[in-house]
Formats: C-alpha cells, sequence, structure tokens
C-alpha cells in the first residue's frame, strides 16, 4: 500500500515524533509545525518510493529545510524593540539554558546535535541527512559541543 | 548522570502536539503538479532556444560545391564572403577565387574562397601545404586548376618572414590531384608573379632569398633575379628562352607572355619580338598590366599615369581608345578579337560600383557581365577567362554560415540558464 491511506496513517503514527525533533531544530513552536509540514508535503510526491520506509527522507527533508530556512530568513531579518513572547510556565534552568545554547548555534551545528545527540544517528547517517562529508559533521559536533560548554551547558555525558 | 541526549529529549518535551491535518496529501500533491509544471516550462523554453538556434545555424549554413556536369555560367555579380563558409577538397570547375579570412575557433586566417561555375555556390578550397599569408593563388582560363606557392623545407636557415615559399604547386580542382614543383632553395624563394598563360600552362619566377633567420636585415630582405618558367601540365618545367631573369611580367593570355616590351609565344611557334607601347601605371588588383589579344598582334590597357582611365586597344603600333571604357581600372582578357573585357566604375564616381564590362571594339556596344558588392572594388577576384562567354546567371546571395562559436556559446549559456533556472525553481518553491 502506497497511497493516501498509508501516508495518513504514517503522519498520525510519526507527527508527534517529527514535532519534537523540528522544535529543537527551531525552538519555535509556529516554526516547528510549519517545517513538519513542508516536509510531509514535500514527502508526497515521493511516496511511491519511500512508503516502506519513510522516515530517513522525511528527515533529511526536515533538517536541510531548517538549515535552509534559516539561511533565508537572515536576509529578511528586521530588528524590533519587542522582546519575543515567552513560555507562560517557566522551564527550569537546565532547560533554558539548553535552548539558548542552542539558539546561538550556527544553523547546521544545531543540526548536527539534533541528528547526532537526539535522533541518535551515526557521524556517516548524519552527513549523509544534511549532505555534507563525515569530517564536516565531526568538526560541526566538535565545534558546537564546545560552545554549548561556554554556555555553561553541561555535556560531558554526551 | 544526565546525558545530553536526555537534556535534548527534556527541552523537546515543549514541542507543540500534533493536531490532526487530513489536507496535506493533497496538498502535497499540488506541490508536485506545480514543481513538476514549473520544471516543464523551464525544459521547455530551453528546449525552444535551443531549437532556434539549431534553425537558425542549418538556415544559415551553406552547401559545399561538389564536381558536377552541366553548363557552366557566369554569375551576374559576386558577394563578400563569409568567414564560416564550407571548405572543400573538391569544388569542380570554378569560375571565380578570390582571397577571403577564414574564421576558426581561436581566431582567423587567410583563406581562398571559389565560386562554383556550374552551382554558383560558395566555400573556401582546401589547398595543401599552401601559403596564403605571403603569396596568391592563381586560377586557371579554364576554371579546373589553381596554382599556388608552396611552402616547404629549406637547405640552410629558413627565412620564416616569407614562408619560406619552396615550390609551385599545381591543384586539380575536380579530383583533388596536386602535382609539385619542389625548387632547391637555401632560405626560401621570393615570388615574383604566377600565372596561367593558358588552361593548360603555368607561368612563374621567384628568386632565392639571399639570407635566413640568422642573417643581416639586409640579406634577409634581399633576393636574387628569379628564371622565368614555364610548367606545362603534364610536363616538366623548363626555363623560358629569350627572356632574361628577373624580367617583369606585363600579361599573360592565350599561350604568351609579355615580358618587358617582349612578347613570347610559350609553344614556340612564333619567334620572341619586341613590340613598343605606352607607359602603363601599374597593375590593379589580380589584373595584369596589359592584356593580350586571342592573335599575338593586340593589346589593351589603361595606358598613362592616370588610372582609372579609358582603355587603349589594337594592335601596338595603333593602339585606340575604346568607346565606353572610361573609368577603367584595367582589362581582365579579351574574349576574341573583338571584345574585351575591363574592370570599370559604374555610374560616375559617387556610386561606388563597379564591373566586368564587355566592350565591343568595332561596334562600341557595352555589356555588364558581374557586378561586385559595393564595398570591393572587384580587384581581388579573379575569373576563369574562358568562362567570361558563359550564359549569365542570376546570382543569388549566398549564405553566411553562424559562427559556430556564437552559436555553441548560446547553447551553452541557454543550458546553463536553464540548470540553473531549474535548480532555483525547484529549490524554491514553496508547498
Amino acid at each position: 500500500m502506497s497511497g493516501p491511506e498509508s501516508f495518513e496513517e504514517y503522519v498520525a503514527a510519526r507527527r508527534p515524533a517529527l514535532l519534537r525533533t523540528a522544535y529543537l531544530l527551531t525552538g519555535s513552536h509556529e516554526d516547528a509545525e510549519d517545517l513538519v509540514q513542508v516536509a510531509l508535503i514535500k514527502a508526497v510526491p515521493h511516496w511511491k518510493k519511500i512508503a516502506d520506509r519513510p522516515d530517513p527522507y522525511v528527515r533529511k527533508v526536515l533538517a536541510r529545510e531548517s538549515v535552509s530556512r534559516w539561511r533565508r530568513r537572515r536576509w529578511r531579518e528586521v530588528h524590533t524593540d519587542r522582546l519575543p513572547e515567552t513560555p507562560v510556565d517557566g522551564p527550569g534552568d537546565d532547560r533554558l539554558a539548553l535552548r539558548q545554547a542552542l539558539s546561538a548555534l550556527a544553523p547546521r551545528q544545531r543540526a548536527v546535535i539534533v541528528l547526532r545527540y537526539y535522533e541518535d544517528l551515526t557521524e556517516v547517517e548524519t552527513a549523509r541527512v544534511l549532505g555534507i562529508s563525515v569530517g564536516t559533521v565531526k568538526s560541526q559536533a566538535r565545534d558546537a559541543l564546545a560552545r554549548l560548554r561556554v554556555e555553561a551547558v553541561d555535556t560531558v555525558s554526551a | 548522570m544526565t546525558t545530553l541526549h536526555d537534556r535534548l529529549a527534556d527541552l523537546a518535551g515543549e514541542a507543540p502536539a500534533a493536531v490532526p491535518d487530513p489536507g496535506l496529501w493533497d496538498r502535497g500533491r499540488r506541490y508536485h503538479r506545480r514543481r513538476r509544471a514549473g520544471t516543464v516550462v523551464i525544459a521547455a523554453a530551453a528546449a525552444v532556444l535551443l531549437a532556434t538556434i539549431a534553425t537558425v545555424d542549418w538556415q544559415r549554413s551553406a552547401p559545399t560545391p561538389v564536381p558536377a556536369e552541366g553548363p557552366a555560367g557566369l554569375p551576374n555579380r559576386m558577394w563578400a564572403p563569409g568567414p564560416w563558409l564550407p571548405s572543400t577538397e573538391t569544388p569542380g570547375q570554378l569560375v571565380a577565387i578570390t582571397s577571403a579570412d577564414r574564421g576558426s575557433w581561436t581566431g582567423s586566417h587567410a583563406g581562398t574562397v571559389g565560386v562554383s561555375a556550374t552551382s554558383g555556390d560558395y566555400a573556401f578550397v582546401d589547398l595543401p601545404d599552401a601559403d596564403l599569408e605571403y603569396a596568391d593563388v592563381d586560377l586557371a582560363p579554364d576554371g579546373r586548376h589553381v596554382a599556388y606557392w608552396l611552402t616547404g623545407p629549406t637547405t640552410g636557415t629558413p627565412n620564416t618572414a616569407d614562408g619560406p615559399i619552396a615550390g609551385v604547386a599545381v591543384y586539380d580542382l575536380v579530383t583533388g590531384e596536386v602535382t609539385r614543383h619542389w625548387i632547391d632553395t637555401a632560405h626560401g624563394l621570393r615570388p615574383d608573379f604566377l600565372t596561367w598563360a593558358d588552361a593548360a600552362t603555368v607561368v612563374f619566377s621567384a628568386g632565392q632569398i639571399v639570407g635566413g633567420d640568422d642573417a643581416s636585415d639586409m640579406d634577409r630582405s634581399s633576393s636574387r633575379f628569379g628564371t622565368v618558367t614555364a610548367w606545362r601540365l603534364g610536363a616538366a618545367p623548363v626555363a623560358v628562352p629569350g627572356v632574361p631573369a628577373g624580367a617583369s611580367l606585363m600579361g599573360a593570355a592565350h599561350g604568351r607572355i609579355l615580358m618587358n616590351h617582349r612578347l613570347v609565344a610559350l609553344d614556340e611557334s612564333e619567334r620572341a619580338r619586341r613590340i613598343s607601347y605606352p607607359a602603363v601605371s601599374g597593375a590593379f588588383g589580380s589584373m595584369h598590366f596589359i592584356g593580350l589579344g586571342p592573335s599575338g598582334d593586340e593589346i589593351a590597357a589603361v595606358f598613362g599615369n592616370r588610372s582609372p582611365n579609358d582603355v587603349m586597344a589594337g594592335p601596338a603600333a595603333d593602339l585606340r581608345v575604346v568607346s565606353g571604357t572610361h573609368g577603367s581600372f584595367g582589362v581582365v582578357d579579351w574574349l576574341d578579337p573583338d571584345a574585351i573585357v575591363t574592370l570599370q566604375r559604374i555610374g560616375g564616381w559617387r556610386t561606388g560600383k563597379t564591373a566586368l564590362v564587355k566592350h565591343s571594339l568595332t561596334g562600341g556596344e557595352t555589356q555588364e557581365l558581374v557586378r561586385f558588392p559595393t564595398d570591393s572594388l572587384g580587384g581581388g577576384w579573379q575569373f576563369a577567362t574562358d568562362l567570361l562567354s558563359s550564359p549569365s546567371v542570376d546570382a543569388e546571395r549566398p549564405a553566411s554560415p553562424m559562427d559556430p562559436r556564437l552559436a555553441a556559446g548560446l547553447a551553452a549559456a541557454v543550458c546553463l540558464a536553464a540548470a540553473a533556472g531549474l535548480l532555483i525553481w525547484r529549490r524554491r518553491v514553496r508547498p
């Protein structure tokens, strides 16, 4: 089965997990929802081919789209006097520190951290998902972890 | 101990809750159609542009002349040849030739363009070992052969400023056969002249250059007198008897040559004799100073110090102005004892038009034979003089093939633009 039904089943089953990954990649509820939506829509034309194992393709779109979207957005950024909204239920200090530390990373570094240490992909798999070399994955991960440490995030047990 | 994975998982817990979105599949299909439509449009536009380039290239391509049986014709006008005409080794009988710049991928070089006597097509003629930068090519009166100077080896240091030229070749335009006559030379030859006395006899003279590239300026720029040599097709070249080395060629036609004031019949049917005529200001383009009549008694030329001017014709001792020849640059040939062909201005100075014009010596009638392009006085064209009496043919403008560099560049630019367009479109199209 490789039609709309299997797609709907996949979306129903995997959307929460995809949203969690997207949230880590973007740091924003709206962006995470939008990112997941885009990734799923982009998966539709290829569904016949990927229906048996859609995750690698959807994850690839998710990660690459988050990087390219950040680049596009950087050109359109405008300064504002209003501070962005903050969650009503304040998180703990650790969570807040991690969120701020992640937001300070370059988008590709952030994607490497999420894929390597949240999705538990290998370096080779991470490189394949992002379309970069394994060496780049290693260097990006090293730099990102160093930066997280500077931001006082405990990564000793990464 | 908390791992980074645990902390990331903890942060991921803030992710928004999944909300059912039943329209995703349809939006995905629409996105796919839009993406594909853009791809098709870009690919189709590129295909149309490539087809347009190919069509223009094909429409502007020129047919290559080939040897063909059929009546020869005299085009009623000549056209400036383009640098990208096709080339051929066997164009068949030619009615005219001219030198022209020949385009190549890295620039241009000298070439010889021939006009087919049977089809009127234009093409570059490939002449093996020809030296087209420093020496001319001469078309036989019947249009079936050309003679040209050869570049080749020297026994000493070559003088590369002039080739080096080391021989003469006769090329059969119908079969592509080339007959070479090598001349022993230490540094190369400096041509005096190369012409046809009739359809089967080449006459030439070239002096030995005194010094090669390693010699003094004086030696490099000096040459000895050449021996006037007649080369009948199928026979060995022989020195023309009774003609001193270094003599100047004034005219050649109908089996005779006029060297200074000495008229020589190459078949030795008559003794060489001296004739007197007034001073001639010079030779224009590829024409000789003096046109020789078919009987051997008459000559015709623009005598005096002014050119263009009237043509005088007749026995050397009784030259008379030919009516209607005012503004002539020279005499191309005698067609018969009663008719000459001149190269002259048409319609006065301001028009800038020139043509080959046939003049009757007794009746005074004139007939325009061949009109030249307005940017050319016609002196660079050589005609197969035996074909000047052929029926006139309405000459269409020859094809002017497109510069292949331009076509390739345009095609590459279209492909690159299409590839870039596809890349940008497929990346930027939003779901």
